[in-house]
């Protein structure tokens, strides 16, 4: 019974988890899924990231 | 706050004068320096000049000007005294507060990097703001800005690492944004970083920011290998030539970095002496238009935010962007006028024989071939002052061995045949090492897994919590997190071959084959960057100028194999073709490279159309990584993958384990074949048969779709959760066959099935993260839903064939 508790308890909290990451995502804030914060790529940081670089949609 | 925003009435304190030359001057010259006290006599909102009072006279100023100069208000002062400490012992005399504060805001100096690509800026910015940015030896690393603050002698610097351009023009995006930020941002010095191997290209650069008329300083760097060659240099010579101080630098380890930053504190406190402005001589005939044209300029109005010597030169080279910014401020064209009449007689008169121009103004209408003349005049002219300028204080050795060994490396590395082998040869070693060093530390990792798995299984009674740990958390974690020694070794090579400058060469000779398949050459970098994260890739490709081909690179990124596909591979790898290890990997790789290219030939027949263009790339001299830079890369990776580890994997294991659990089922044989997992996959196994895929490794694909290292865990833990022999799994441990997660595969998947998946994962879908991506990239939910499309379907295709075809012959 006690498992039964604790296992619904983990659930809910990787169900919301699961959800608010993809909500996140499709937002874009999720960043790459990378396991970084908010940044896409913290490591590669050097490279690329930010969006002070000029944003050009090739498609508007 | 900005002298412009002065109330009528209110008093303030002068921090600083931003903006550069004559212009900057004159505001000086008119009493606004450093620590003087102003008064606003009338700021009216419509009212344009504002009229002040600075040592008991009074001035008007332009608002525009008035914008240019950063104050500390009396009030202002006062509310900070009031709610900071550090004010504490301070006079509560407004005034002295007022004084106090903008002599502390004096001391922050606000420095931009700028310099050619690969000439040792991010080197520098890491070495003075203690960074980890990183460094690697091909173009376009650095694409973004990057602040970083610090202190030295008592001052605070605001240090900025811009991409790197080897011009000043607009014909790349890095180069408009350089410029963008120095007019602007406004930074108080420009900080140019010159590769003292390669003076005559890069110093180019330094001749159109002369041209900008702004406060410099230059740091002379890779002044080691300078030395080494040879060359000999007259430093001060140069210094004076140019009229701004210059630095010897080694941002490899950081000598001269104190010397270069106390000499931008004298500069900016104006106590250099070597600091003056000069102008870069463009011959008589040239410096005669400029001078025409700046007139002009001068006349209507042109000169508060950006030097008119600098617009004169770039209006007479064409600059499209300053040509825009030209046309707001004179709509009548009369500027455009005197341009385009300036550079006609320029054109004449350096075509002499009549018969020439007439012919040409036949072929032309003669005035593209005007404007261009003088165009590639001004470059000529700077060059020629660069070469003068040298020759007064630079002897080249010319029997330098310094970068023989590029020439003789690069003599194979880059061959026309040889180049694509040592290429496939370089691929075969990291996938090699990456497997089978991998092997060890992995088996390590498995077997504490697996005796964790048994420590919660021999402790804890029957139920769902224990089945939750063993085999949903437990085996769904430890069936990625054991890859984690493959992807550190991986990201090791990776980082080599990017800092040594090996990635350069292979951009360089897949350019040739790039622009047959209608990519672009700058393509191959985002690509390459593909291997390690898809969406980090997509961003890349930003620096590609050319639309359609931004978007053709964009579509087919997916099909680079990136990082997170290792897990899975390395799974089925290991269990079925473990002797074969490194070929498979570098056969899956090199198919999906190919792919990507076959895609955007299809693509740039059918669906993006357009025109690309040539593109240049810079092939670097080789240099040793420093042990520092690729380890610290790797180890930030492992980091990354140990996070994701705890979070996208964590958290699917538990969902993915849930729906197999439950409905609960007295048989165990029942309950797996009834689960909610079942059911999902049993729908969708039909469309997948034909690819050979049985329902468990249909789901595995579909949960993918989050991370692409969760159908490694979820496979583990569907088979875990439905085998029948799962519970035996604990009497596999003592065979010699491979991991438990291998035996765990092996007993439920057929070779050729596994092969047939490993195409599948390496072609369908990208994960969640990359599509969001490419929808934010292109501006279109379109293009992003039709990756998904061509994906999904080129894999199924492809696997579905790959999979009948076999299946018959064997
Ligand atoms: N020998 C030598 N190599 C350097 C020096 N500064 C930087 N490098 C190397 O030059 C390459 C490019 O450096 P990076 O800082 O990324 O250049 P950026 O593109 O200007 O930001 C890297 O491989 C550095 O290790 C230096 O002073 N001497
Ligand atoms: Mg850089």
């Amino acid at each position: 019974m006690i498992q039964t508790i604790i296992v619904a308890i983990i659930l809910a909290a990787a169900a919301v988890f699961v959800v608010r990451g993809i909500m996140r995502t499709v937002k874009g804030k999720g960043g790459c899924g990378c396991g970084c914060d908010n940044c896409p790529m913290k490591g590669d940081k050097g490279r690329l990231c930010n969006d002070s670089f000029p944003q050009i949609n090739v498609d508007d | 706050m900005l002298l412009s925003e002065l109330q009528t009435g209110e008093r303030g304190v002068v921090v600083r004068v931003a903006g550069h030359g004559a212009f900057r001057k004159r505001i000086i010259e008119m009493g606004f320096i450093k620590g003087v006290t102003v008064e606003a006599i009338l700021n009216a909102p419509l009212n344009d000049p504002i009229k002040y009072r600075i040592m008991n006279f009074e001035v008007s100023l332009r608002r525009s000007d008035a914008e240019k100069v950063e104050i500390v208000s009396e009030k202002e002062a006062e509310l900070e005294i009031v709610s900071h400490d550090d004010y504490r012992g301070i006079d509560a005399d407004e005034q002295s507060a007022a004084q106090h504060i903008a002599a502390e805001r004096g001391k922050t100096i606000n420095v931009a990097l700028v310099g050619n690509p690969n000439c040792g800026k991010t080197s520098i910015f890491n070495i003075a703001a203690h960074a980890h940015e990183r460094v690697g030896n091909y173009s376009g690393v650095t694409v973004d800005e990057k602040v970083g603050t610090f202190e030295h002698n008592g001052y605070t610097f605001n240090l900025i690492d811009l991409p790197g351009t080897y011009s000043l023009s607009a014909y790349s995006p890095e180069e408009l944004y350089v410029r963008k930020h120095i007019i602007e941002k406004n930074p108080d010095i420009i900080l140019n970083v010159v590769d003292g191997s390669n003076l005559e290209r890069n110093l180019y650069l330094t001749t159109q920011l002369i041209d900008m008329d702004i406060t410099m300083v230059m740091a002379l760097n890779m002044f080691d290998e300078l030395k080494r060659s040879g060359d000999k240099l007259d430093i001060e010579q140069l210094s004076t030539l140019l009229g701004m101080p210059i630095v010897p630098t080694t941002g490899r380890n950081g000598d001269g970095i104190d010397k270069l930053f106390d000499t931008i504190i004298d500069v900016y406190e104006e106590r250099d002496v070597k600091t003056r402005h000069i102008h870069v001589n463009h011959g008589r005939e040239l410096e005669r238009s400029i001078k025409r044209l700046r007139t002009e300029l001068y006349e209507h109005g042109f000169s508060d935010s950006l030097s008119t010597r600098f617009l004169a030169i770039k209006l007479l080279e064409n600059d499209k962007q300053l040509e825009q910014y030209t046309t707001e401020r004179d709509p009548d064209g009369s500027v455009f006028k005197m341009r385009d009449q300036i550079a006609d007689e320029f054109f004449r008169s350096s075509h002499h024989s009549i018969d020439d121009t007439e012919h040409v103004q036949k072929e032309h209408g003669g005035d593209h071939r005007a404007h261009q003349d003088i165009e590639s005049a001004i470059t000529d002219a700077k060059y020629a002052f660069i070469r003068g300028a040298l020759a007064e204080c630079y002897e080249k050795n010319e029997k330098s061995t310094l970068h023989a060994h590029t020439d003789r490396i690069d003599a194979i590395v880059t061959h026309r045949w040889l180049g694509y082998p040592v290429f496939l040869i370089f691929m075969f070693i990291t996938f090699f090492c990456t497997f089978a060093i991998g092997q060890y530390p992995m088996d390590w990792i498995d077997a504490l897994f697996g005796w964790l798995g048994e420590l919660v299984n021999s402790n804890m009674t029957e139920g769902p919590l224990r089945s939750l740990l063993a085999d949903g958390i437990i085996a769904g974690v430890g069936s990625v997190i054991v890859f984690l020694p493959n992807i550190l070794i991986l990201y090791l090579f990776i980082s080599f071959m990017e800092d040594s400058g090996y990635m350069a060469r292979a951009a360089f000779i897949m350019d040739k084959l790039m622009h047959k398949m209608g990519l672009h050459g700058k393509s191959f970098i985002p690509m390459i960057m593909g291997f390690g994260c898809n969406v980090p890739a997509i961003m890349a490709t930003r620096t590609i100028e050319d639309r359609k081909s931004r978007l053709l690179t964009m579509l087919v990124i997916p099909m680079m194999s990136c990082s997170a596909r290792i897990p899975v591979y390395v799974i089925l790898v290991s269990a079925f073709f473990s002797k074969y290890a490194a070929l498979v990997l570098t056969g899956l790789y090199l198919l999906g490279m190919i792919m990507a290219v076959l895609m955007a030939k299809l693509f740039s027949r059918f669906v993006v159309k357009g025109d690309s263009l040539p593109f240049v790339m810079e092939l670097p001299p080789y240099r040793m990584p420093t042990a520092k830079a690729v380890l610290r890369h790797t180890w930030e990776k492992g980091k990354e993958y140990l996070k994701k580890m705890g979070t996208i994997i964590l958290a699917a294991s538990i969902i993915v384990w849930a729906l197999s659990y439950f409905p609960t089922n007295a048989d165990k044989k029942m309950q797996a074949e009834n689960s909610y997992m079942a059911k999902i996959g049993k729908t969708i196994e039909p469309v997948m048969a034909p690819c050979g895929f049985d329902w468990q490794q249909s789901v595995s694909l579909l949960s993918g779709v989050f991370a692409k290292e969760v159908v490694a865990s979820t496979m583990t833990v569907v088979y875990a959760t439905s085998s029948e022999e799962a519970e035996e799994l604990e009497d596999f441990e003592a065979e010699e066959n491979g991991s438990r997660i291998s035996q765990l595969i092996q007993q439920n998947m057929s070779p050729l099935s596994a092969a047939s998946m490993l195409l599948f994962i390496l072609l369908y879908m990208p994960c969640l993260s990359t599509i969001v991506a490419i929808k934010n990239e292109s501006g279109k939910w379109k293009w992003a839903l039709f990756t998904m499309a061509y994906t999904i379907g080129l894999a199924w295709v492809v696997s579905t064939v790959f999979f009948q075809l076999v299946s018959l012959i064997l």
